[in-house]
């Protein structure tokens, strides 16, 4: 494949590889926070609460995906996963205490 | 598709995942595509492959008859399950749990007698709907690549969608005859004509496993008690322990008629027995599926000794109905006949943008010299071609395997598995344009050549049935023969050579 574009730099590959990890194992961990936090934040009984937020989390998960190649760098396919994944998950440990 | 990082733009970056997400996870999706249309006719197919079984059953006196037949034949189960016939299959099912670490046992009983004696030993359609999200690996392996699998999928139609500029137009476009264009023009009629149906298949197959996959909700919210989960979630489904104490079952006939009185009247979908000859036997009642959209719509359940009700319980919950309708319209269980077809046949097209996908990842390149695309090229043909001439072969061993060999229905996988394996190592040898040729050519030979075989075996087919009414075996060799005319079209095609692509031999 290496007859296209312009040679791989170190760093190019390094972010590829950052990317491709945020979009399977991050985003997979942040559809599982958005299922474990939304849930105690949903004004709804438990049985209900858990399969909506079940629900939702499985709609975040491909946009996790997407959102980890559509970023313009790595590093920000990352933070844009870490940060409201860490405020969804304080968000809903609060709600669940 | 680029391959460097993806950082130009959206369209860009959603062009390179789409590709890339597609080459790695084509194959496998359209496997699990492909068998999932066929497991639009599980009951269909399931009655082709069981042809002694010819006498319409009476579902609730077939559920009675499977339970007696159990009861009789296996006595000491963990747990009964009897599957109703209905108006897709003929035959009652009744499945055991010997043991907490056995296998489940399965038999497809005579309507008429309530045994299996008599009928061939097959999977039957359930091969084809297990392979779908099993894959025939061990639980939960399989489950987890299947999921895995769909959302690939999901992912690769939300890129697909972004990734396009002009997805109106392209309900209109089909230029053929030219090369790579072609396939382009085939690959976005066949995923944007059918688009909500793709989109609901993804998104609602992997929904269906999220139990599995993300079950971080409820586990938190239930502290890691499966049992408090399931009493919440599943209310009127009643647990007990075995009491150790024998038995009889009360009266099935009774339940039966309570349970149609508590749905309203709508029909049994399957029975399932818990602690089956003890005092301490459940006994739960599911409605029937092709009722309503929603999957697991109501469920009575009886003590098993004394046939007093112990539970009930009609889905009313707004989350729990939104995912059993979501479910529901995964499993299409609900929808008549012409829903089946349109199921069926937009589970082809999705199955066909796959492969145009596939083809185009290795057409578009010209220097297929290149190894890894030479590798796509090749292995695209027995992944596709192979997987239909698979699918042949299972049907061809079902009517030519003994009745009397030992462990018949194993041998019918063996012979799909193998001719699978034989195909995708002829796709690695041959040249691409050569090893599509003779794939589907053979496709062409397998399922034309099917139905004389069926006649031949069981005396049941096109000509025959045609005469008698036999609708399902005339409408299986009508599929089997318009299966044979398209892999014959397509094969012919590829005699013709290559127009838009000089350096053919490079392939080579």
């Amino acid at each position: 494949m290496a007859r296209h574009g312009a040679p791989l730099t170190l760093r190019d590959r390094i972010g590829v590889g950052a990317r491709i990890l945020a979009g399977t194992l991050g985003a997979y961990a942040f559809a599982s926070v958005v299922a474990a936090a939304v849930a105690p934040l949903l004004p709804l009984r438990r049985d209900e609460a858990v399969t909506a937020a079940a629900l939702i989390a499985v709609v975040a998960c491909p946009v996790a995906v997407m959102w980890a190649f559509a970023a313009r760098t790595a590093g920000r396919a990352w933070i844009g996963l870490v940060l409201p994944g860490a405020a969804l998950a304080l968000a809903g440990w609060l709600a669940a205490r | 598709m680029s391959r460097t990082a993806p950082v130009r733009g959206l369209r860009q970056s959603m062009d390179w995942l789409h590709g890339w997400v597609g080459i790695v996870f084509g194959w496998l999706i359209f496997a699990i595509a492909l068998t999932g249309t066929a497991s639009v006719f599980k009951g269909e197919i399931g009655d082709w492959m069981r042809p002694e079984v010819t006498a319409p059953a009476d579902p609730d006196a077939a559920l009675i008859t499977g339970l007696r037949w159990l009861a009789t034949h296996a006595g000491r189960a963990l747990a009964w399950y009897v599957t109703a016939p209905d108006t897709r299959t003929a035959t009652p099912f009744a499945m055991l749990q010997p043991d907490p670490a056995g296998d489940y046992v399965s038999w497809a009983l005579d309507p008429a007698s309530g045994s299996p004696h008599g009928i061939r030993d097959t999977l039957g359609g359930e091969f084809f709907y297990r392979f779908h999200f099993e894959l025939e690996l061990p639980y939960p392996w399989g489950r987890y690549l299947a999921s895995l699998a769909g959302m690939a999928l999901l992912v690769a139609i939300l890129s697909g969608i972004v990734t396009h500029r002009r997805i109106f137009a392209d309900f209109f476009t089909l230029r053929s005859g030219k090369g790579k264009r072609s396939w382009l023009d085939a690959h976005n009629l066949l995923g944007v004509l059918p688009l909500p149906f793709h989109l609901m298949i993804s998104l609602t197959g992997v929904l269906m496993l999220i139990t599995l996959t993300l079950p971080w909700s409820t586990m938190l919210a239930y502290r890691h008690d499966p049992a408090a989960a399931d009493a919440e979630l599943f209310p009127g489904v009643i647990v007990r322990e075995r009491a150790n104490r024998p038995a009889p079952l009360a009266d099935p006939a009774a339940m039966v008629v309570e349970a149609r009185r508590r749905f309203g009247g709508a029909p049994i979908g399957r029975i399932t027995v818990e602690n089956p000859g003890d005092a301490a036997a459940v006994v739960t009642v599911w409605q029937h599926d092709a009722a309503q959209i929603a999957y697991n719509e109501a469920w009575i359940t009886f003590d098993g000794s004394s046939g007093r009700t112990i539970g009930f319980h009609a889905e009313q919950r707004p989350a729990m109905s939104t995912y059993n309708v979501l479910y529901g319209l995964h499993m299409g269980r609900f929808g008549d006949t012409v829903t089946r077809w349109l199921y069926f046949l937009c589970g082809l097209a999705l199955s066909a943008t796959i492969a145009t996908g596939l083809l185009l990842w290795s057409v578009g390149r010209a220097d297929i010299r290149d190894w890894p695309h030479g590798a796509v090229a090749r292995l695209t043909v027995g992944a596709i071609a192979g997987l239909m001439l698979a699918a042949a072969g299972f049907l061809w061993a079902n009517r030519l395997l003994p009745a009397t060999i030992e462990a018949r229905p194993i041998w019918e996988v063996r012979a799909f598995f193998l001719l699978w394996a034989a195909a995708l190592m002829h796709g690695v040898v041959r040249p691409p344009r050569a090893g599509w040729r003779e794939a589907l050519g053979a496709n062409a030979l397998a399922w034309g050549l099917l139905p004389l075989v069926s006649a031949l075996t069981v005396g049941r087919g096109l000509l025959a049935g045609a005469a008698a009414g036999d609708g399902l075996f005339v409408v299986a060799d009508l599929v089997f023969l318009a299966l044979a005319a398209l892999s014959a079209a397509a094969a012919w095609r590829m005699t013709r050579p290559a127009t838009a692509r000089p350096a053919r031999r490079a392939a080579a």
